[in-house]
């Protein structure tokens, strides 16, 4: 897995390639976490490359939201890919997570709620 | 048959998946069920790696896969994980409420949670000699025409 960031105004979008599984899903965390360091909570995870998550992955994906919008912002998804979206849906977290049909948009929801 | 016992720690996890993605290869299984395949045994061997044996000390793991099928049944594979940890039957869990708000959401029994809607079946028993044998069936497609 690889985590590439990138900053739109205040806005940053965390592009992540390959699959996030037990052995690696602490670092997506703390790729998150070290955003949120930073006084970054509006974030945006571009999952276009991302073809795998397990429960490792949804763990982490739950605490950033629950962090980010403690602290008045967000962690929205873009690009979700059908088979991580079918996990997304068993797990129930369409429901909780703010999910766009790709970085733009996400990006842009920021904005119009502001 | 395949079959690897190892020690139950997470970096034997890609070791595992590897014989998941073998079988599917050697069986012509399609992108999605293989996908679904690799999720049950992550879930269901991770939770072993994590629960099974108190901290520090470490027991073994067994997965075994087999490819069933009865006269004109649809193939379906079975999973089998074995460990000698305390004996712990996953299918107690509760399964998490998934419809409650962000703040409440645990994440708990997520895993067998996916590993109950990914499969078609599911078996817990505690063997006087082997263990825990946890033994999870997932039926496949027909093979697509060459």
């Amino acid at each position: 897995m690889q985590i590439n960031i990138t900053q739109h105004d205040t806005i940053f979008v965390l592009a992540i390639t390959g699959s996030i599984d037990s052995l690696n899903a602490d670092e997506l965390s703390q790729g998150f976490a070290a955003s949120i360091a930073q006084g970054h909570v509006r974030l945006v995870a571009d999952f276009s490359l991302v073809n795998y998550t397990s429960s490792a992955g949804l763990r982490s994906l739950l605490g950033t939201v629950k962090s980010c919008r403690l602290a008045g912002g967000d962690l929205r998804m873009a690009s979700v890919q059908p088979q991580v979206q079918r996990v997304l849906d068993i797990a129930g977290f369409t429901s909780i997570l703010n999910i766009f049909p790709d970085v733009r948009h996400a990006v842009e929801s920021f904005t119009e709620a502001a | 048959m395949s079959r690897i016992a190892c020690t139950a720690e997470l970096a034997n996890l890609p070791v595992l998946l590897g014989m998941v993605a073998d079988m599917c290869r050697r069986e012509h299984i399609d992108d999605a069920t293989r996908h679904d395949l690799q999720l049950i045994v992550e879930e269901a061997c991770v939770n072993v790696m994590h629960h099974a044996y108190p901290g520090g000390q470490l027991g073994l793991l067994a997965l075994e896969l087999r490819i069933v099928q009865e006269d004109g049944g649809p193939r379906r594979v079975v999973l089998t994980i074995e460990d000698q940890g305390r004996a712990f039957d996953p299918l107690s869990l509760a399964a998490p409420d998934t419809t409650e708000p962000v703040e409440a959401r645990a994440t708990g029994g997520l895993g067998v949670h996916l590993i109950r809607q990914l499969s078609n079946r599911q078996h817990y028993q505690r063997h006087p000699r082997l263990g825990n044998v946890f033994t999870i069936e997932k039926a496949l497609a027909p093979p697509a025409p060459h």
